[in-house]
């Protein structure tokens, strides 16, 4: 069930329906039951799978709490962490690499001891195993301590608005939350719809439009000509944005409606100034979590090497990012790419902001204008081992943008409509980043420019979107 | 904020919804009737698929037999879809319409579908009988009660890039591009299409000029050309056969014709074609001159 479905639409005043006439202490077991419901429905067994994790990191979180022991608990953190990696690592990279080997080896004339695995990923499996690896870990350091309730552990891992595709939130929001689950507030109903609208603009209105022409171009390489692959590169960044940040916000403000509070996943991207300051913008949860639970750490005890610690903790960091994302070598070298960007700006980091400082460069608007344009092509240009199916067809995307271009592929609603919606969404953006709270439309206080925000919103949605069902690029993952 | 104010502010944007639902839907339904030109008088009307709307400028057509033209056609439908268009004409149109201009090609017959989901194109039309009807026999009950609740839920972004043609006046063609020929030359060489002659396709088509013959009108069947290689992928004998039985049907109607412009001078001249089986702007001139000519 999408989000973006007339099912999900029917589903969610239910659930509402249901959550409001359970009593208070059993909220949690109806949040619960539905998250299954919803997960079965996507695809049943694999609903044993976040069983088993619950268990697992239940068990040896509880183990972990209850001894005091510091090699004992370190033993318990590494034991849940490898048990909840395991299937991540099987569906996601063994069966990938397994079927690698046996195409190559076949080729060669030899045999594989394994056979071919045709498994489709479990949805939502790279999200709840990094939740629950970063709950282990915060028990471990005594951040928070292990719930008691199996069940409430149950509804972490499997909350239905995050469990498809995130945020990646931490036990130490959602947890406390879930044990003190209140009664439904119409003002959260209210700001939930309100998020949720605005998210089903993103995904519907502009992902999904952009989408039309990105993979016309994308899956006709070879015939299409460098000014439309151009055009589709500098298109697919903004695709991804308003896909992944229309979701985000869609499982931000259904959690909402329910009264739960959910970090934000993005902010702002496309006015960054540094790639830097872009993953501080960009798919937040993931970051954070990478920085909290892998780059802090690895960095601290590579703190002797100096700059070289941060670099190498840098690309290590965004190698894992890369094949999180998929299991290929083209989000090896997507990480690698990232990194490499992030350490030049720590290696030049000092000159620049001498630079900056000496012509108070900062404070110039053209300059800030220079570097989001820069900051968004360097994007732009690691997403396209992103988007394209193997390094080969990476290298051709570079080819024909750099050789002799043809005709344009020229779908004019198509782009027409994407265009729009993207001058839209960066609109609003560019209103929030440099004039916070000066506009108000939907939180505004005068009723007709909040019904007429609304309204214009949903006649854009049912006009210009693209309703005939298409899957969130991040369900894949 | 309580229930009851909450609830009362929940209706009253329901209900403003509902309204300008309302009106948006009848700006954008006058819009496509304008493209059409099935908001006014019409004395001929074209009904075929892109092929025609590709191949005819109705305005210039209209100019040069100095009638109202109309030309109700979208790409992909079948003759059952144009069978459920012409009644959607005749039924809601007061127009005492002189001619139909009918297309015809090869695969008309044929059971092929072209488009499964084509009767999504008339949404728009929903609160006509005959094409409520048509679309609740094709359409899931989902599908089918979602359109007919909320209205500008029937228009998609061609539709309204139609009705955006259709209120600035843009009818002609702007396929300006030329087929490569050498391109699909390759593609075609030695391609068969089979000219298949369903019995049911057979009689609805029978059905539909009866339609049209009850309704006092004269009906110019047209075979719309093809590029040479295109056409030639049709067996011959078949082609020839195909065409007997349409000048047969025709000759046993009064105000019936055939007209086959499958003609060299049209099939051979890459120049007025955008594919193989569409003309571009050069073409539809050509063919719109011939038509006009016969008319």
């Amino acid at each position: 069930m999408l989000f973006t479905s007339i099912n999900f639409l029917l589903f969610l005043p239910l659930v509402i329906a249901l959550y409001t006439i359970t009593p208070a202490k059993y909220k949690w077991l109806t949040l619960l039951i539905i998250s299954y419901v919803f997960y079965l429905n996507i695809k049943p067994i694999y609903a044993l799978l976040t069983v088993g994790v619950t268990v697992s990191t239940y068990t040896f979180t509880r183990l972990m709490d209850n001894s005091k022991k510091d090699s004992f608990r370190k033993r318990y953190m590494m034991i849940n962490i490898v048990l909840i990696l395991l299937p991540l690592l099987y569906f996601k990279y063994f069966s990938v690499i397994n079927n690698e080997l046996l195409i190559y080896l076949g080729s060669r004339g030899f045999n594989w001891i394994f056979p071919e695995m045709k498994y489709l990923l479990p949805i939502g499996i790279s999200y709840y195993t990094f939740m629950c690896i970063g709950y282990t870990i915060d028990v471990y350091n005594e951040e928070i301590k292990a719930e008691k309730n199996i069940g409430i552990v149950a509804l972490f891992v499997s909350f239905f608005p995050l469990i498809l595709s995130g945020p990646i939130e931490r036990a130490k929001n959602m947890l406390p939350q879930f044990r003190n689950l209140k009664s439904i507030n119409l003002l959260n109903i209210k700001q939930g719809a309100q998020l949720m609208l605005w998210g089903y603009f993103m995904k519907l209105v502009v992902a999904d439009r952009i989408g039309m022409y990105v993979d016309v171009v994308y899956n006709n390489l070879h015939s299409e000509s460098g000014n439309s692959i151009l055009l589709a590169v500098i298109l697919y960044p903004f695709q991804v944005y308003a896909d992944l940040g229309g979701y985000s916000l869609l499982a931000i403000g259904i959690a909402k409606t329910l009264g739960i509070d959910v970090m934000h996943n993005f902010k702002r991207p496309f006015f960054a100034i540094t790639v830097a300051d872009f993953w501080r913008r960009w798919h937040i949860s993931l970051i954070k979590w990478l920085t909290d639970y892998l780059y802090t750490p690895l960095s601290f005890s590579l703190r002797k090497l100096g700059i070289w610690g941060i670099i190498i903790a840098l690309q290590l960091t965004f190698l894992i990012s890369g094949i999180w994302h998929y299991a290929s070598l083209s989000m090896v070298i997507w990480g690698v790419l990232q990194g490499t960007y992030l350490s030049i700006e720590a290696f030049s980091h000092k000159q620049k902001t001498e630079f900056e400082n000496k012509y108070g460069l900062r404070n110039r608007k053209w300059y800030l204008f220079i570097s989001m344009l820069l900051t968004f092509s360097l994007f732009a240009i690691s997403q396209i081992v992103g988007r394209t199916d193997s390094i080969a067809d990476s290298a051709l995307v570079f080819t024909k943008i750099f050789s002799p271009w043809g005709n344009l592929y020229l779908d004019l609603t198509t782009l027409l409509f994407s265009i729009v919606g993207i001058v839209i969404v960066l609109c609003k953006d560019f209103v929030e980043e440099f004039y916070p709270n000066s506009i108000r439309l939907f939180s505004n206080t005068n009723i007709l420019i909040r019904y007429s925000s609304y309204l214009s919103i949903v006649f854009l949605i049912i006009l210009f979107g693209v309703l005939d069902g298409n899957s969130f690029i991040y369900f894949q993952f | 904020m309580k229930f009851t104010l909450f609830f009362r502010k929940v209706v009253l944007l329901i209900m403003l919804f509902l309204a300008i639902d309302f009106v948006i839907s009848k700006v954008l339904i006058e819009g496509l009737n304008r493209y059409f030109g099935l908001n006014e008088k019409a004395d001929v009307l074209i009904n075929g698929s892109s092929m025609v709307m590709n191949g005819f400028d109705r305005y210039e057509l209209g100019k040069i037999i100095d009638l109202d033209v109309a030309s109700y056609s979208h790409e992909g439908v079948s003759l059952v879809d144009r069978q459920a268009m012409l009644q959607h004409f005749y039924d809601n149109y007061k127009c005492d319409v002189k001619t139909i201009i009918f297309e015809i090609h090869p695969l008309i017959f044929s059971s092929y579908i072209r488009s499964k989901n084509v009767y999504t194109i008339f949404y728009p039309f929903m609160d006509v009988d005959n094409i409520d009807y048509y679309i609740k026999e094709r359409a899931s009950e989902k599908e089918y009660w979602v359109h007919k609740i909320i209205r500008t839920s029937r228009f998609d972004s061609n539709k309204l890039i139609t009705v955006a043609r259709g209120y600035l006046g843009v009818f002609g063609s702007f396929k300006t591009n030329v087929l490569d020929k050498e391109r699909v030359d390759k593609n075609l060489h030695g391609v068969v299409n089979e000219i298949v002659i369903a019995p049911q396709k057979q009689e609805l088509f029978e059905e539909i000029m009866q339609m049209i013959e009850s309704n006092n009108s004269r009906a110019l069947l047209v075979m719309m050309p093809m590029y040479d290689s295109k056409f030639k992928t049709f067996p011959k004998d078949d082609y020839k056969e195909l065409c007997f039985y349409f000048e047969d049907f025709c000759s046993r109607k009064d105000g019936f014709e055939f007209l086959d412009l499958n003609i060299d001078s049209i099939t051979t001249n890459a120049q007025l074609f955008f594919d193989d089986v569409h003309l571009n702007v050069k073409g539809q001139k050509v063919v719109t001159d011939i038509v006009a000519g016969h008319l």
